[in-house]
């Protein structure tokens, strides 16, 4: 039974960012150029490392990103879909992507592909529309189908778009079968499985003479507005989840505690731990620590690196927050030092704010198993992009899965977990 | 295909039900399973079992969460699987009621889950 003065309140939340991005968006570029900024977005291959920003153009860009969450949404309230933590981090997902590699029309071909799934097993699309909305990683593959591997334009499209319907087809049965490689320890699974998918598809492709690999198109312009917009958004979270019931501080502060506590392991809703306020705060803190951790770094507010801290953000929802991701982040900037990679470069920043895929590693073992999991991955994850060739967007769920299914079953073997104390029966 | 699966997920839900009161509390456990047309209801019972409060009202919280379908269809596999964490709240959304009594010294659990389209 749906309680609908609640869920007013929770799309009220949920359509809050997308409406403040495409509201931004058209002030930031000019109204001439929008459109063509967009049809650039449209036509660009798409792949590993796209800054939509630089493609597009600022107001292109948050207006892609924010239709993109209005898209999910719709589909959300179209099927009747409960506003819960994984929903959230789903939409977060999406609209953080949307600012280096899906756009409102690639990702259409990965939901048909989920839809004729569910249809073929006799089920409703919001059974798999989680999946879908993240299967959308490889949103890219139908972009560069179409528009970046040489074919006459209208074949390319429609090859692009098949091959995204079957993409998102098989994806529902191979995210859950992935599950099992790291037993949910890694938080981004469909990152996992996409660059499954993608090595395949990609490994076919290029046998047949294609060239797919991953580009650089990167652009610091936007540094600035991007700070004061995202920060503002972020320390609004933290004082609407705090403030909004004023009477409820302690109660609010008390179920973050509570958040704080889980491991953070799939699947752990913070909307069913902590309710609605704890978790937007969660979710406000989240991004004000993934932020300060770019600016730590030296790093610019760039499309990936806005696309990292707005996962984090939505997966404070589901899973994350700053006791299992703080170390995490910290391995990963001990293995960027140490190893021959610029600690204040894109791939490493957005190695460390991805990284947090493994935060329950931390949650659940402690910090020193997050630090050692955090360095791990910035190995893994600079190794592993070349495989898929750039068309899976969640390359570091495709590295986390690998560092979690090597990690957890040797911590297993070295640190059993103390686990609750066992009682006796009673004689 | 669907009925296969129907059964893995009744198997994970006990699977997940035995490995976490067997890690916490160690006494006799039994498990009765019933089919109809309809649904399936798996009847868990431990007895001789000291459960501090505040363990047990996190057991009722963990298991108070409606069906839902649509982490259910994308998460069953992971029900049962971790060696060190519990995935209670997973079960829970695995089922249509479950009902919870705990009276002398006796725990037990009753789940109904309805089957795919009934």
């Amino acid at each position: 039974m749906i309680n609908w003065q609640q869920r007013k309140w929770q799309v009220v939340f949920l359509t809050a960012l997308p409406t403040l991005l495409i509201l931004v968006g058209l002030f930031l570029q000019p109204l001439h150029d929008l459109l063509p900024g967009m049809l650039r977005i449209l036509q660009s291959q798409s792949v590993l490392l796209s800054d939509y920003l630089e493609i597009g153009g600022a107001g292109a860009t948050l207006i892609n990103a924010g239709l993109c969450g209005f898209i999910c949404i719709g589909l959300m309230m179209l099927y009747k879909i409960d506003i819960n933590g994984p929903f959230i981090a789903a939409v977060y997902t999406v609209i953080g992507f949307a600012f280096f590699g899906k756009n409102i029309w690639n990702i259409w071909p990965i939901f048909i592909g989920v839809f004729l799934y569910a249809a073929v097993r006799h089920e409703s699309f919001r059974n798999y529309a989680l999946i879908g909305f993240f299967a959308t990683t490889l949103g890219p593959l139908v972009s560069f189908i179409a528009f970046g591997a040489g074919l006459e334009p209208r074949a390319g499209i429609a090859l692009g778009m098949t091959l995204g319907i079957f993409v998102g087809f098989i994806a529902p049965p191979l995210a859950s079968a992935m599950l099992r490689f790291h037993d949910g320890y890694n938080i981004y699974n469909i990152g996992f499985t996409g660059g499954i998918i993608g090595s395949v598809v990609v490994a076919v492709l290029r046998s047949f003479g294609l060239v797919v690999a991953p580009v650089s198109i990167l652009t610091g312009r936007y540094d600035l507005i991007m700070k004061a917009l995202f920060f503002s958004f972020f320390l609004l979270m933290v004082v609407g989840g705090l403030f909004v019931q004023p009477n409820r501080i302690r109660k609010t502060l008390a179920a973050h505690y509570r958040i704080m506590r889980t491991s953070g392991r799939l699947v752990t809703d913070f909307t069913l731990v902590g309710r609605y306020n704890a978790t937007i705060f969660n979710m406000g803190l989240m991004g004000i620590i993934a932020g300060l951790f770019v600016i730590a770094l030296g790093g610019e507010f760039n499309g990936p690196v806005i696309g990292g801290i707005l996962t984090i953000v939505g997966f404070a929802a589901f899973g994350k927050h700053p006791r299992n991701c703080i170390p995490v982040m910290l391995g990963v900037v001990i293995g960027g030092a140490l190893k021959i990679w610029d600690i204040g470069s894109t791939p490493v920043i957005i190695a460390g704010l991805f990284g947090t895929t493994l935060a329950p590693v931390a949650g659940q073992y402690g910090p020193f198993w997050g630090m050692l999991a955090g360095f791990l991955h910035t190995s893994v994850v600079m190794n592993v992009g070349v495989l898929h060739g750039g068309v899976n967007l969640y390359n570091n769920g495709f590295a986390g899965g690998f560092v979690a299914g090597f990690l957890v079953p040797i911590i297993e073997v070295v640190r059993p977990v103390a686990g609750p104390p066992r009682t006796r029966r009673k004689v | 295909m669907q009925n296969y699966h129907e059964m893995k997920k009744i198997s994970r839900i006990i699977d997940e039900l035995l490995t976490h009161f067997l890690l916490r509390y160690q006494s006799r456990a039994q498990i009765v399973v019933e089919e109809t047309d309809t649904e399936h209801m798996v009847v868990f019972t431990m007895d001789d079992i000291e459960i501090e409060a505040e363990d047990y009202v996190k057991l009722v919280n963990d298991l108070n969460v409606a069906r839902n379908p649509e982490l259910e269809n994308y998460y069953w596999p992971l029900a049962g699987e971790s060696d060190s964490d519990s995935e209670l709240t997973l079960v829970a959304m695995m089922s249509d009621s479950i009902d919870v009594t705990y009276e002398d010294n006796r725990l037990e659990l009753r789940l109904m889950r309805k089957k795919s389209g009934k």
